[in-house]
């Protein structure tokens, strides 16, 4: 995790307040089971901001199911090993909440410990069929940075399986990922240059953005890191990903251009007869109906002439969504999975670019007031 | 709509919530959990908001009364106001429910059998109401109004407990025993932020209110929980109803941000970049030892004044 200076540390202690009155249990309560209001948390939430007895109070409410998962997380983490086995042992004896945690889950009927154990022998014998079954698929995500190559190739990745797929050594993953590689890299370039993941079969970000935390190494100014010396002004070319591992949390540079793009994306959307609730990812080029991600692919080929699937725009709005979506939690491709999710109204899309063009256009204030930071 | 219909359609709503709620089975009347409802209507809806008078509520769409009423715990806040009342069967289901988890919340927290079966007993104690005001028993289940779960409350209010009594002990904790447990005191006459090697420290600090300022509560909350409590990831996760990944990559953004953001302001004050980043790579939590905050920090909880309206409303109103 990125250290911050300790001033910081220092300012957010300073802010706490004298003698303020606490909100009740009855509002904690809701507020940890996601049941305020928006303004009542939005309210709340400015409280618990500078006041350490109500955090307190908070993580000690919390059900022993978050703590159960905190210890998954914290491999590594900041709970020492003190506490972690303090928390394991009183959630042991906790028969009753234990019982409830398969409830909760909707398996009522895995309360029968024997049961549970059936439950994970079943999934691993689900997790080793896919495995099995469709062995390239994991190594997909990995072409751009296993082989730069394949990311400069013009072929689509659609073609390329399909030419790796006729090949007769395709018996392993491996050879497989080899066959596909040697396929595009033999195709001739007609035209521009394209990233792979700039196509329709972008990487499988489960891949990415799923994996736990603790197992991304990260520097500590990742966004420096990650900044472009392109000076064209181009939108999309924050990350080339054919040199670079695709990241998830990349935060490219922002330009007009990706202001531009939300604003199109928006009057693509502008309509709920326009939306496709069922998004796959597949944009194709005779549709009528768009996907938060079709729609965010469309205009960005319509203002730049290219996509890029980590361009500034499309990430800014994955960030969006993780802070907005209820269910982020759930997600493994946040555009699509925001998009499909059915608790996501067309008035929340509405919303959605709302705040996806403020938070570029105060990203590019920000880069114009402060170059090279 | 007129307001006869609206009257008898929020009769009508009533009697199904009540029915829903099963107060009937603790000797609660229909009119009674009505008064029940209003009194948490008027508390988190809007001061004139009323289930059955319409005449009250015409400020307030009756849908919004609806699904606010729909969506409360009811089963569990006619249990609640039953035991509070001193219904003897809500007391049997209450004991049977909640009794054994109240000991393991109790072990949860404290993490010590003795302290949690001492905590454990109070907060049964503050439950039953054990004391009493003009002879009438003030239950804390009074306070108990049905938004979040009856256990998830149980919780919290244990946890408010607890937090209260560890800083009452930490008050009458010696000098000599925090001194053993590192704390170390500022010298007399000492002024936080006037430390000789700190002379960019009041720019420094200006620019990082600022940036800190820019954020939103939810934010602030991010960091602090992280930063400042040492909270874990899934902590804040579960806290925020996130997924752990999440908060880590908005600790990071965060992170990245504010020092970005620090830095321009201290340019802004008139620094050069290599005067920013020196002075806001200085470790300040070193220089400077900002007891006044930890005090504030510290500071003495007031009782909820919400909760004793509520308990002066319900014992106007109790059975």
């Amino acid at each position: 995790m990125t250290e911050v200076p300790k001033i910081i540390v220092n300012r957010l202690r300073a802010g706490l307040p004298d003698q303020a009155a606490h909100p009740e249990a009855d509002l904690l309560t809701s507020f940890v089971e996601q049941r305020l209001s928006a303004t009542e948390r939005e309210s709340l939430i400015e409280h618990l901001a500078l006041c350490g007895d109500c955090r307190e109070t908070i993580v000690l409410a919390l059900p022993a199911v978050e703590v159960l998962s905190g210890l998954e997380a914290n491999v590594g983490g900041r709970v020492p090993a003190k506490s972690v086995s303090a928390n394991l042992s009183a959630n042991l004896e906790e028969a009753g909440t234990a019982t409830s945690i398969w409830i909760r889950l909707g398996f009522p009927e895995l309360v029968w410990p024997s049961l549970r154990w059936a439950a994970l022998a079943a999934g691993v014998v689900v997790a080793a069929s896919v495995l099995l079954l469709h062995p390239g698929r994991l190594n997909q995500a990995r072409v751009p940075a296993a082989n730069p190559q394949i990311g400069t190739g013009s072929a689509s990745a659609t073609s390329a399986s399909a030419v790796a797929a006729s090949l007769p050594i395709a018996a392993s993953p491996n050879n497989q990922l080899e066959a596909a590689t040697k396929a595009v890299a033999a195709v001739p370039e007609p035209g521009p240059k394209k990233t792979l993941i700039a196509r329709n079969d972008s990487p499988d970000e489960s891949l990415t953005d799923g994996a736990p935390p603790i197992q991304k190494a990260k520097p500590a100014l990742p966004a420096a890191a990650l900044k472009t010396n392109d000076s064209s002004g181009n939108a999309s070319s924050g990350i080339d990903s054919s040199d670079k591992d695709d990241d998830s949390d990349a935060r490219p540079l922002v330009t007009k251009a990706d202001v531009q793009i939300v604003q199109r994306a928006s009057e693509i959307l502008s309509s709920e007869s326009k939306w496709n609730r069922s998004d796959t990812r597949k944009c194709l080029p005779d549709a009528r109906t768009y996907s938060l991600y079709c729609a965010l692919q469309k205009a960005t080929g319509e203002v730049t002439g290219k996509f890029d699937h980590r361009g500034a725009a499309m990430q800014e709005a994955r960030f969006v969504i993780d802070d907005i979506a209820p269910n982020a939690k759930n997600y493994n491709h946040r555009l699509m999975d925001y998009n499909n999710d059915s608790t996501t109204t067309f008035p929340d899309v509405q919303k959605f670019f709302g705040l996806l063009e403020d938070r570029i256009s105060k990203r590019l204030g920000e880069e114009i007031q402060n170059p090279g930071k | 709509m007129p307001k006869s219909n609206r009257s008898n359609d929020g009769a009508g709503t009533a009697a199904a919530l009540f029915e829903r709620s099963g107060a009937a089975a603790y000797g609660m009347t229909a009119e009674r959990f009505a008064a029940i409802l209003d009194e948490i209507l008027r508390k988190y809806v809007s001061p004139g908001a009323s289930l059955i008078s319409a005449a009250h509520s015409s400020s307030v769409p009756a849908e919004q009364i609806t699904g606010f009423c729909a969506g409360l715990r009811l089963e569990e806040l006619a249990l609640a106001r039953a035991c509070a009342a001193g219904n003897e069967r809500a007391w049997q289901d209450f004991i049977s429910r909640y009794r054994q988890k109240l000991h393991s919340m109790a072990l949860h927290i404290t993490r010590d059998g003795a302290h949690a079966a001492d905590l454990a007993d109070s907060l049964f104690a503050d439950l039953y109401g054990v004391n009493a005001r003009d002879g009438v028993r003030q239950s804390k289940l009074m306070s108990y109004t049905g938004r979040g779960s009856l256990e998830g409350w149980l919780r919290t209010v244990m946890a408010q407990e607890f937090i209260n009594r560890y800083r009452k002990q930490k008050r009458t904790v010696s000098l000599e025993e925090q001194t053993d447990e590192g704390v170390q005191f500022a010298a007399a006459g000492t002024d936080p932020g006037s430390t000789p090697d700190s002379a960019s420290q009041p720019q420094l600090e200006a620019a990082t209110d600022r940036a800190l300022a820019e954020l939103s509560a939810e934010d602030r909350f991010t960091l602090a929980a992280y930063y400042l409590d040492g909270r874990t990831l899934a902590e804040i996760a579960g806290m925020l109803g996130l997924h752990e990944s999440s908060v880590s990559r908005r600790l990071d953004r965060l992170a990245t941000g504010l020092r970005k953001r620090i830095l321009a302001g201290l340019r802004a004050l008139g620094m050069s970049h290599a005067q920013a980043t020196e002075a806001l790579e200085t470790d300040v939590r070193d220089m400077q030892l900002n007891l006044r905050s930890r005090l504030m920090q510290d500071s003495g909880t007031k009782t909820f004044p919400d909760s004793r309206q509520i308990r002066d409303a319900g014992d106007r109103s109790t059975d």
